[in-house]
């Protein structure tokens, strides 16, 4: 089994173009700031919404295909949808919002089936109970037992943990990879969280902007982050530019690399590698920017400064030296780096 | 569905005295609506009340008005329901117009409403002429003119009630379901239109009492026959020539039905006061 969807929508602002293929048995994680398009790719898998252009392929049958024409209404694809505010319907108990699923789909014995899945969620205790007087956790169980309920071939899950309380998320997690991992259909979540990305995703694919930037597994999407995105969420400091030779021209800074590239690359300094001085400062070759600071953040081992050199640089210095340097935001400071502290791979 | 400010609208802090053009402006207010009614009450020859509401002559109206007001309830749903969602859920060209005209009724003055049906639906109308031939249906001066009277008055308050409940069903939960494997129509019975319940019951209740009170439209359209088209509104405009004290009676029966049906919405559906 696998789903494959290639093309994309023009939605207001959001222009979604990619190309994804969704093996059985593998979750992954759709990972991406807000306004990327996560949820509007899910919903194109779903059906709520058409594809302008591309097609939509699960294991062989054309679910859109604007192109030719073809498009499967959302109610005959098999797409289970956990959707990010659970959308219990209010009016139905547990039991019978998980049995709608079954029933509309005239599977055989809907109750019992429904019954089945409100014991694996274990919510019998709450089976006659309405939506609104379940926690977030047990709505959030309800909706996972009413979109499986039906044995889907695909999966969406969209933010499952945004509506569950920080207390009880790691242990709504925990339920989740069980409850997922026996699944050997499509499986696609969206999430912002790179920790929850890793700890459900057996493959991590990055959003941004509507285009898929990078996949892998975590580690490796954040050693080399391609994006301003994951690069805050890594910690570092990325910039894109052209390499020639040793020195990265990033349009309106310069920077010296330790060995030679060619073209398109991606430039990496981690932000305690970078030193600040109050005047120019003088010795070994390295990389000396000068600029304004825009932000300072001080936590108790550490300050981040936020500089703007032409291109946007943080520096984690110790309180200490904000302090004995008496940097303010709005000042002019100088941020240094040595060559070799500076990665740079091509884009 | 808590108001988000309960209380925004009462005047807190000290006690002051309403001025004086706006309490007695109030004062004249409520006099002005309840005198017609005490007078009524007080005008009412209550020793005959059995006679009077049990002559043949009331007993055909009460009956008549009954029929013909639920009757227009039911063809309002039934043409309503289907309207109000279409609404409510398409998009289409056109559709503030459509909005527009359904609601004429409502702000139109009743004889006019029954003139235009006259000319649609008479002998020489519209479909009246077609009607006729073919099937010989008549429509004007027979209760199925009534119904249709009354029908074509209330029906603009079940739409616009009922729209506003399909409106309020949050649209996401019928994208749940159509995931889940219901088609739109299944959608409809078992999302959209339990959760619009109350909204459609409150439509109902209006419309059928705007049916009840009807009158301009009707005695326009279906004419004022005693036993077929004379509703208990009708009724009482006969009877105030020849017998005041019963039309003060049969006015005090559609007073009480009107009054019980405003108490009865008032708290659930119509959040007033």
């Amino acid at each position: 089994m696998s789903l494959l969807l290639t093309g994309g929508l023009r939605l207001g602002d959001l222009d979604l173009d990619v190309e994804l293929e969704l093996p059985g048995g593998e979750m992954v994680a759709l990972l991406g700031p807000n306004g990327a398009g996560k949820t509007t790719l899910l919903r194109v898998i779903a059906g709520l919404q058409s594809l302008d252009h591309g097609r939509l392929v699960l294991d062989g049958d054309i679910l859109d295909d604007p192109g030719a024409g073809t498009f499967v209404a959302p109610e005959r694809r098999s797409v289970g949808y956990l959707f990010q505010d659970h959308q219990l319907f209010p009016h139905l108990s547990v039991t019978a919002n998980v049995a709608f699923g079954p029933a509309a789909r005239r599977l055989p014995d809907a109750r019992a089936r429904a019954a089945k899945w409100v014991g694996r969620v274990g919510l019998e205790p709450q089976a006659q109970a309405r939506a609104a007087q379940l926690s977030g956790g047990q709505s959030q169980r309800a909706a996972l037992a009413r979109a499986l309920a039906f044995d889907p071939q695909v999966v969406l899950l969209d933010e499952p943990l945004a509506a569950v309380d920080a207390s009880t998320r790691a242990e709504v997690r925990h339920e989740l990879k069980r409850h997922l991992d026996g699944h050997q259909g499509v499986k696609l979540m969206v999430t912002h969280n790179p920790v929850e990305a890793a700890a459900l995703g057996d493959r991590i694919v990055v959003l941004e902007s509507g285009r898929i930037i990078d996949q892998g597994v975590l580690a490796d999407i954040a050693q080399r982050p391609r994006s301003r995105y994951i690069a805050e969420m890594a910690g570092v400091n990325v910039w894109r530019g052209r390499a020639e030779g040793s020195l990265v021209d990033l349009g309106t800074a310069t920077l010296a690399a330790p060995q030679t590239h060619l073209g398109a690359v991606f430039a990496v300094v981690h932000p305690a590698a970078v030193s600040l001085y109050r005047k120019p400062p003088s010795g070994s070759p390295r990389n000396v920017w000068r600029g304004d600071i825009t932000g300072i953040e001080l936590t108790a081992h550490r300050a981040r400064v936020r500089i703007e050199a032409g291109v946007p640089l943080v520096a984690e210095v110790t309180p200490a030296a904000v302090a004995d340097l008496g940097l303010e935001v709005g000042q002019v400071t100088w941020a240094s780096f040595k060559a070799t502290e500076v990665q740079v791979y091509p884009a | 569905m808590a108001s988000a400010h309960p209380d925004r609208l009462t005047r807190s802090g000290p006690r002051t005295l309403p001025p004086l053009a706006l309490a007695g402006g109030a004062a004249l207010g409520i006099l002005f609506v309840t005198l017609p009614l005490v007078g009524l009450v007080l005008r009412a020859p209550w020793r005959s009340t059995l006679t009077v509401l049990g002559s043949p002559e009331a007993l055909d109206a009460i009956r008549l008005s009954l029929l013909c007001s639920l009757s227009a309830t039911a063809l309002g749903l039934l043409l309503g329901v289907p309207l109000a969602w279409v609404q409510a859920r398409v998009s289409y060209p056109g559709r503030s117009l459509v909005r527009a005209l359904t609601t004429l009724p409502m702000v139109l003055p009743p004889v006019v409403g029954g003139v235009a049906l006259l000319f649609a639906f008479g002998r020489a109308g519209l479909l009246g002429g077609a009607l006729f031939d073919a099937f010989g249906i008549q429509l004007p001066f027979s209760t199925a003119g009534v119904i249709m009277a009354e029908t074509f008055v209330s029906m603009p308050f079940l739409v616009l009630t009922v729209e506003a409940g399909f409106r309020g069903v949050n649209p996401r939960l019928e994208e749940a379901a159509r995931t889940l494997g219901a088609g739109q129509w299944r959608v409809f019975r078992t999302i959209t239109l339990p959760l619009a319940a109350p909204s459609v019951f409150a439509g109902a209740v209006l419309c059928w009492s705007r049916a009840l009170g009807e009158f301009g439209a009707t005695i326009t359209f279906a004419g004022n026959l005693p036993g077929q088209t004379q509703t208990l509104p009708l009724a009482v405009y006969v009877l105030l020539e020849t017998r005041p004290e019963a039309a003060v009676l049969l006015s005090i029966v559609m007073v009480v039905v009107s009054v019980a049906v405003l108490v009865g919405l008032r708290d659930r559906y119509l959040r007033i006061g």
